[in-house]
């Protein structure tokens, strides 16, 4: 039942993922106009090598064609190599997946560990001053832009503090060029970009556990659980929190592509070497193929975040059943 | 007479809301004995639940104001937390009125079945879940073994009332509380878990009180009956003794205003005019003397208190403590 | 072509010694769907071939427990819904598929009343917009004449008329469904579904809407249909009682012959679940407790639709049985029941017999081993019965049993052959309750060596060789 429903879901996310790799490269196609990809990094070249560069490239040919050539490739494993540097596209990904995993994944555990207990210290102590504390940061959290928030950052942990004469932390790039690439050298590198994208989802996902926490703690079961003599801790933590999380997982769910285009303006901010930082340099230069692959690498992304986010629903709500 | 199980003496319950302080339990006195089903009887809000709640001490976010709940020689509203929560689920068990909503849908029926074992019992998982079989078995879950295994989700109505039942006896309690056990099921099923929980009052010798609007259902359970009208108690007495002969206006008037499956022929109703009464704005003196037949001018000045009428009854009327027989068409 | 149609409903006459509303085998599905493309799986026959008279004047009551569909045959009755099968036909006109105009006159004629007070009146009108818009709709009348109209409805209905420029959350349940009766009264229709009015109301109210449900029929000539689920509050004000269950009508009588003497089992059970509120009457009443629950109306019970809980079907199991082939067994039984329509069983009986010389065919019931025995026929019903054999391993129990049964000869089902150790009735009943995929089997298992119970086991799936709609029927 379970494989079957996996299996239908698949079929269901190669229709997403050929709608969304055509949609980007119609967006490509329209705005680009005449340009041709890499044409500015050589001034040398005549409009001749410009119309052969043209040819070769494939962009004399209307884009449904193009996009039957690079899909029939694709299906045979092969991304094609970028338009810029001639490089396989596939390298690239892989070279930078890695990272972007990395960096994600941090963020949302840090954003789940840290926003569970918020959330329900502000619903078990609804109208204190930790619970009004915790909504003015979670108020900030979605209020101020990631990319603000990261340079602040920069500003404060890398730049003032090192002109002070005090430890500070990187502010670019995943490892150190030099003598950098051991564990503590990653973390280093890791903690502001991290910081910057696991508190926007802190403070959503901490007022989203608040209130789901507070209509859990008002269902009759918890009444139920209360007249069987528990301690309100095993109330809360056994019979409230397994209900409340459930939500909380369609939520991440549902915010997964967030978290990639999240992870952009991060990756950006802190030159962190991740496929949302080349998808965006790539899309500025028009290289399609680069462009191209990213989109198909990270809508599988998407979509295997999402269901593994309905996996676990199942996991957590006996009432669903996959059918 | 013997020492009464449990003893409600004047409680008072409170509610803070935007209007204002509102008396939900206003001055309840009375007795449970060894054995007996007690049945509470009125409208919504006339602040039987509240009572029943305030028993437990679950009544958040109301406040207990006043009174005592004398249970084995302690005051439960005086005990801390910690001895609290081993009176709940172990010596006094509650069934709400909705099996819907009242059983955690994501965890096992056994598993909760089981827990106030676990709790109080200090049992072990499996030694729990083989209790809870045999306490679903006995509450009439057919393949209990089986069904023990199924989530909330997967059990009818009335089935999952009856979960709710044999979650309540695991622990043997000495008191059942049931608040509305049967309202939200079909007539067919509410006579299964009526007839079940009279099977276990005679089993077990539980003592149970019966909360419930259906004066239906208390005539067909309760040996003695307390009726209650805007926080507080009208009327008290045997059931034979208030259906028969009610020392009371509202519980004459509540009587005479419900059609009767054996009725012979066609009588128009004789309904209690006026509305339900407002609590946060109550009438002065008798909260029923706006709708009430019979009343009068001391009625709106001064509350009757619940006294002595006739042999076996207490009323807080001042017509019938003055000797008055309630009559009419 | 409307020509034509109004032409033949000209042609049939009606006059008002005939009913103002027939219904006749109406049926109203609604799909099931599952899964990724929504497809539809099945139906809820929430009514399935209903039958039904209502005369001018007269309050026909109908009830019946959650989801028989009561509520469904209401809307349909006054086309508040589309019906998938049957007809409606009122004043002897066919209003089964009018639309547009046509089904906005009809709209005068025929009105409801909700169960919710709270939910069925829109909270950011006035009462007086609320109970002024049938009017508008049906430009019943304009300006201060319209005023008047509203005021006069609000007097009817025993409430004060200057609460015409309140909002609903100003009033009381009691209060709001007098405003949702004059909304109803608004368009001075004939006909008015009431669908549970006062199921949502205090006691001490419910009383009150029920007597001005009755003044008003008698001041305006209206005919009710009165749907509730508590039987005492039907008998008091219907005429007539229509008994539902699970999408059919079970019984139709008025109301005081329905009480003295039912004619069906359900309201013989029903009658008996109804607490009267009178110790001295409740405390000497024989009481009948249906057990189980109400079968699935995606998939109900083949024929009548009463049987899974019926206890005069499981009392079937109390008589005599010829059986009919089969061996001779000094070995406990386990018994499988049919129980339908007659003529069907008839041919399922001999179709059975057809099966039984296979005797060491296994069933698909793997757990038990069970061998098909025989097949047998009640001597009081009828009803076949099939016997099954477990394998001999483990055997040798309910001694009271061996030798009993040759093919062809007369035997008595010992009743207390059951687990439990309760009244065997009960654990058959709670068996097929359990498993809803055994609804055609009633199974009755043995006792272990020690006493212990074997319910457990006795969970058979639904086994292919007795779906009674696979056996072949001609």
């Amino acid at each position: 039942m379970l494989a079957k429903y996996v299996a239908r879901r698949f079929l269901a996310s190669l229709i997403v993922v050929l709608g969304v790799t055509a949609i980007t490269l119609a967006l490509m196609k329209t705005t680009s106009g005449s340009y041709v990809p890499g044409i500015d990094l050589n001034p040398a070249l005549r409009p001749e090598d410009i119309a052969r560069l043209r040819t070769q490239l494939g962009l004399d040919e209307p884009p449904q064609v193009w996009y039957a050539t690079w899909l029939w490739n694709v299906i045979h494993g092969d991304f094609g190599r970028s338009m810029i540097d001639g490089s396989r596209v596939t390298d690239h990904i892989f070279e930078r997946l890695p990272n972007t995993l990395e960096l994600t994944a941090t963020a949302i555990v840090i954003g789940v560990l840290v926003a569970v207990p918020l959330g329900v210290i502000g619903a078990l102590r609804r109208g204190s001053k930790a619970d009004h504390g915790l909504t003015v940061v979670s108020v900030a959290g979605f209020a101020v832009p990631q990319f603000w928030m990261g340079l602040m950052l920069i500003l404060i942990f890398s730049v003032t503090l090192e002109q002070h004469g005090l430890p500070w932390l990187p502010s670019s790039g995943a490892f150190s060029a030099f003598q950098g690439g051991d564990l503590l050298d990653r973390v280093q590198h890791l903690i502001l970009p991290a910081t910057v994208l696991s508190f926007f989802y802190t403070s959503t996902w901490s007022r989203f556990i608040r209130s789901s926490m507070l209509e859990v703690l008002s269902q009759d079961y918890i009444r139920t659980a209360r007249a069987k003599g528990m301690s309100e801790r095993r109330v809360v933590y056994l019979h409230g929190l397994r209900n409340a999380l459930i939500p909380l997982i369609t939520l991440i769910g549902l915010e997964l592509p967030g978290l990639v285009s999240g992870g952009l303006v991060v990756e950006v901010v802190f030159g962190w070497p991740g496929i949302g930082k080349l998808a965006f340099e790539r899309a500025l230069q028009y290289d399609y193929t680069t462009v191209m692959g990213v989109t198909f690498f990270a809508t599988l992304l998407v979509i295997a975040g999402n269901l593994l986010a309905d996996l676990l629903y199942g996991v957590l709500d006996p009432r669903i059943r996959y059918g | 007479m013997t020492q009464p199980l449990l003893e409600v003496s004047d409680l008072h319950t409170v509610f803070s809301t935007k209007e204002g302080m509102v008396k939900a339990v206003d001055g309840v006195s009375f007795e449970l004995h060894a054995g007996e089903t007690l049945g509470i009887v009125g409208e919504s809000g006339c602040g039987k639940s509240v009572t029943a709640l305030s028993i437990m001490r679950l009544q958040r976010p109301g406040r207990i104001v006043g009174g005592k709940v004398m249970f084995k020689g302690q005051d439960l509203t005086r005990v801390s937390e910690y001895e609290m929560r081993e009176v709940r689920g172990k010596e006094i068990a509650m069934i709400f009125q909705d099996p819907m909503t009242s059983l955690n849908p994501v965890y096992r029926v056994g598993w909760q079945v089981g827990e106030p074992t676990r709790l109080h019992g200090g049992w072990d998982a499996k030694k729990a879940l083989s209790s809870a079989v045999t306490m679903l078995a006995r509450v009439g879950i057919p393949s209990a073994a089986a069904r023990a295994k199924d989530y909330p989700h997967q059990f009818s109505g009335g089935m999952r009332q009856r979960a709710m039942i044999a979650m309540g006896l695991t622990t043997t309690p000495e008191v059942l509380i049931a608040d509305e056990p049967t309202t939200a099921l079909d007539v067919t099923i509410q006579a299964q878990i009526l007839d079940l929980l009279r099977d276990v009052n005679r089993e077990f010798g539980t003592a149970t009180i019966l909360i419930t609007h259906n004066l239906g259902v208390v005539a067909g359970m309760c040996q003695r009956l307390i009726v209650m009208y805007a926080g507080k108690i009208v009327e008290a007495g045997p059931t034979t003794d208030v259906f028969a002969n009610p020392k009371h206006p509202y519980t004459w008037s509540l009587l005479r205003s419900i059609p009767r499956l054996d009725a012979e022929r066609h009588e128009p109703l004789k309904p209690i005019e006026g509305l339900p009464p407002n609590l946060v704005d109550l009438p002065a003196g008798c909260s029923f003397h706006p709708r009430c037949v019979f009343k009068v001018d001391r009625c709106s000045r001064d509350t009757p208190a619940l006294l002595q009428v006739g042999d076996t009854q207490r009323s807080a009327c001042w017509v019938t403590q003055s000797g008055t027989e309630l009559k009419g068409a | 072509m409307p020509e034509a149609a109004t032409a033949k409903h000209l042609t049939m006459a009606w006059t008002a010694n005939d009913p103002l509303l027939t219904v006749s085998d109406l049926k109203v599905w609604f799909p099931v769907a599952s899964g990724v493309m929504q497809r539809t799986v099945g139906h809820v026959h929430a009514v399935d071939g209903v039958d039904l008279e209502i005369r001018a004047g007269e309050t026909l009551g109908l009830v019946g427990e959650s989801g028989c569909g009561k509520s469904t045959l209401g809307r349909a009755a006054i086309r508040l819904l589309k019906p998938t099968g049957g007809t409606v036909h009122f004043k002897g006109e066919d209003i089964t598929s009018i639309r547009g105009e046509h089904l906005r006159a009809l709209r005068r004629e025929m009105a409801m009343i909700f169960q919710d007070p709270y939910a069925s009146l829109d909270p950011r009108q006035t009462v007086g917009d609320i109970i002024g818009e049938p009017i508008d709709v049906h430009g019943l009348a304009k300006g201060k004449e319209r005023q008047d109209r509203i005021r006069e409805l609000l007097r009817v209905v025993g409430m004060n008329p200057r609460f015409a420029d309140r909002y609903p959350h100003e009033f009381s349940g009691g209060q709001r469904q007098r405003i949702g009766i004059a909304r109803a009264l608004a368009v001075e229709p004939t006909f008015i579904v009431c669908d549970e009015p006062i199921s949502a109301l205090d006691v001490s109210i419910q009383a009150q809407i029920i007597n001005l449900l009755e003044n008003l029929q008698s001041k305006f000539k209206l005919t009710y249909l009165f749907i509730a689920h508590d039987l005492s509050v039907v008998k008091h004000i219907s005429n007539r009682v229509a008994v539902m269950y699970l999408g059919k009508i079970m019984e139709v009588a008025p109301g005081q012959q329905l009480y003295r003497r039912p004619r069906h089992p359900y309201t013989g059970s029903l009658l008996s679940a109804i607490p009267i509120p009178d110790p001295k009457v409740e405390l000497q009443r024989k009481r009948l407790i249906l057990q189980g629950d109400v079968a699935s109306p995606v998939n109900p019970p083949s024929g009548c639709r009463f049987r899974t809980r019926c206890p005069r079907a499981a009392s079937y199991l109390k008589g005599d049985f010829v059986l009919r082939s089969g061996r001779r067994s000094n070995r406990y039984f386990d018994k499988f029941l049919f129980e339908t329509d007659p003529a069907l069983l008839k041919r399922i009986g001999a179709e059975l017999a057809r099966l039984v010389p296979a005797e060491t065919q296994r069933l698909a019931a793997p757990e038990l081993g069970a061998v098909l025995l025989g097949g047998a026929v009640s001597l009081e019903t009828g009803l076949p019965l099939v016997l099954v054999r477990k394998e001999p391993k483990g055997y040798g129990t309910a001694k009271q049993l061996e030798g009993r049964f040759h093919a062809g000869e007369r035997v008595t089902v010992i009743e207390d052959v059951v687990t439990t150790g309760g009244d065997s009735l009960r654990s058959i009943e709670a068996l097929r309750a359990a498993e809803l995929d055994v609804i055609h089997l009633v199974v009755v298992l043995d006792r272990g060596e020690g006493g212990e119970e074997n319910i457990r086991e006795a969970r058979i799936p639904y086994s292919p060789l007795f779906r009674i709609q696979d056996l072949p029927l001609d």
